[in-house]
């Protein structure tokens, strides 16, 4: 009977074929205009996008590694991102405050 | 009688087996022409036993107590970091944290380098897996066969490390991760964008 368990469960297995992802993240591009909590908009050529920023979003600030806090409105922004329950999550952001 | 009694207890025993085994199978059935075979779905208990069981046998009692015999040096850390940032990061993530694109679509996923289940892992074992890859997973062979490969006990070592990745590590690896040529123009477009002189960046989410 294990046997037999352990056959049928290596034939399960043996269906479970390995398989590569397609498509990519979305990319945002553009200057932060509002950061709401955990919420932040970015607006390109007068198209706004609204972001959601959660605890795994990795933070690069102007090259160097970085933290929501470095976030500010007025950056400019690339931010990496999948649509989940159609909102743009953040997976990773790049920054780099505007020049003085 | 009791001889009666015995092999009808038997051969009830042998029913109720070949039941179970047959409800299983139809369980299972039912559950892939359900869902399909889709490689998003998570594993389900039985398959994860299952492959952590034909993970651990994979690897022989030999395999599991090799070692290198060296102490790792910032050098070998720092040719493990390259080496994994070009052959090892597009699915186990730069961070071994395995989120990335193609770790998202593998079923069974790779798992997180970073906790117990695989630092607990002997040297040996880690670099057997490196070596000899993992049937019916993601995870190639990238040795020669039989052969004793110093990347991969470079490998070993930068798995090691993992736990303790710094940010800055994380952000230097990302300058050796493989791109393809329109990965690196869009990489660029966005330092473009970043630095204040974007001619060509692109807009909103595509």
């Amino acid at each position: 009977m294990k046997a037999l368990s352990h056959i049928a469960a290596v034939l399960v297995l043996a269906f479970a074929i390995p398989a590569f992802a397609h498509g990519n993240m979305d990319h945002i591009i553009g200057t932060v205009t509002t950061i709401n909590g955990k919420i932040v908009t970015v607006e390109k050529d007068g198209v706004s996008t609204q972001v959601a920023l959660v605890a795994t979003t990795t933070w690069e600030a102007n090259g160097k590694p970085g933290t929501q806090a470095d976030l500010k409105v007025g950056d400019r922004v690339v931010i990496h991102a999948t649509k989940i329950n159609n909102v743009e999550t953040a997976h990773d952001v790049r920054l780099a405050h505007p020049a003085k | 009688m009791v001889i009666r009694t015995r092999v009808a207890a038997f051969t009830a025993g042998i029913v109720a087996g070949v039941a179970v085994m047959a409800t299983v199978i139809v369980l299972l059935g039912w559950s892939a022409f359900h869902n399909g075979f889709s490689a998003r779905a998570e594993p389900s208990g039985l398959e994860a036993r299952l492959a952590g069981a034909i993970l651990r046998a994979s690897v022989s009692d030999r395999d599991r107590a090799l070692h290198h015999n060296m102490t790792t040096t910032p050098q070998m850390l720092s040719e493990g970091m390259e080496h994994y940032a070009d052959h090892c990061a597009n699915c186990h993530a730069n961070n071994g944290s395995g989120d990335t694109m193609y770790g998202r679509g593998l079923n069974p996923r790779p798992p997180d380098l970073r906790l117990a289940a695989t630092q607990s892992k002997s040297d040996g074992e880690l670099y057997s897996i490196i070596q000899n890859g993992v049937r019916m997973s993601g995870m190639p062979a990238f040795g020669e066969p039989g052969g004793r490969d110093h990347g991969s006990w470079e490998l070993v070592a930068f798995i090691r490390h993992l736990p303790a990745l710094s940010p800055e590590e994380e952000l230097q690896m990302q300058s050796m991760n493989p791109i393809t040529p329109s990965e690196m123009k869009e990489r660029q477009e966005e330092d473009d964008f970043l630095n204040g002189n974007a001619t060509t960046t692109k807009g909103q989410p595509k």
